[in-house]
């Protein structure tokens, strides 16, 4: 039994690692800052969900609550790692970076800088003190 | 007052949960002090509301993670397939219409979004999101509506102003 745990703890934690090694390279391959995120998405999902599953069959639920605080950790990975990709996309935009296309062209939807949330004080913020 | 208890019993859980100590009353009251504190000052900074504590949202939110988990999974393999050999991708940015009413529908919507990768949420304008994605495919998707109407499900429990087009199909693109 302690072998099929640790076979499939293993396998789950290779294959996390897998997923972390191409978030990896494709933060190098990928085009321009916005590809690039996709790409390091890919490790703060799956790669880390793959690697805490298969801690957890190590650790198990336990007398320390180990599991629990793994459970945890996934659960607030989860929840934050999204608040960080959209600030990171939206400064990008407002900061004046075009998205990288195949055909070189504008894309169809955008981030008008001057329009939008001219009364948002930290988008307003954050805009004026990047052209400082 | 929902709020309040629901959010200093969620904060007890947690602490119970971390620190592992079940049979000492002195830590047990320490801990019902601080979950106590962490309540007053959310209180205190007007956090105490169905945005800050949903509370009404989270059975149904269980029961959407599953589904959100394994289309995590389905675009994380997309993603890989397109490090393994970039010409494969082709980004697009646009606007994607919404059938949310409430901030914290919107709110999550657009955090599935960024959540499943090849997808990111840019910025939600009144009933339209900014969607920034890797592969014209999953802008499809988006177009498809799956995940508005789960995420819509999810916002079902909260009350929503009410809206005239409420009955419109979302897969003919609602808004």
């Amino acid at each position: 039994m302690s072998l099929v745990l640790d076979i499939l703890s293993w396998a789950l934690m290779v294959t996390g690692g897998v997923f972390c090694l191409l978030s990896g390279v494709g933060l190098l391959r990928f085009p321009d800052v916005f590809t690039r995120i996709h790409a390091a998405s890919l490790g703060d999902t799956l790669g880390a969900g793959l690697i805490l599953l298969g801690l957890l069959l190590q650790a198990g639920l336990g007398a320390d609550l180990v599991g629990i605080k793994l459970v945890l950790i996934l659960v607030f990975l989860l929840f934050t790692s999204p608040v960080a990709t959209h600030a990171l996309v939206q400064a990008a935009l407002l900061d004046g970076l075009k998205p990288w296309t195949r055909d070189g062209r504008p894309t169809e939807g955008s981030l008008n800088p001057d329009d939008p949330a001219e009364d948002d004080a930290f988008i307003r913020d954050a805009r004026d003190g990047g052209r400082r | 007052m929902k709020h309040a208890l629901s959010l200093f019993v969620g904060l007890y859980v947690l602490w119970l949960l971390l620190s592992g100590h079940w049979d000492d009353p002195l830590l047990l009251g320490l801990g019902v002090t601080s979950a106590a504190l962490t309540v007053f000052v959310a209180w205190r900074m007007e956090g105490l509301d169905h945005e800050g504590v949903p509370v009404a949202v989270v059975l149904r939110a269980l029961a959407y993670w599953p589904w959100l988990l394994w289309q995590i999974v389905l675009s994380n393999l997309a993603v890989a397939r397109c490090v393994l050999n970039p010409d494969r991708i082709a980004p697009r940015m646009t606007w994607v219409p919404v059938s949310q009413s409430t901030d914290l529908g919107k709110v999550i919507l657009a955090n599935s979004i960024t959540l499943t990768p090849g997808t990111i949420s840019v910025q939600v304008d009144g009933g339209h999101i900014l969607v920034h994605a890797l592969e014209p495919g999953s802008i499809h998707d988006l177009f498809g509506g799956e995940m508005d109407r789960r995420a819509d499900w999810v916002e079902g429990s909260l009350d929503r102003p009410a809206q005239a087009d409420r009955t419109t199909d979302p897969t003919t693109g609602g808004a």
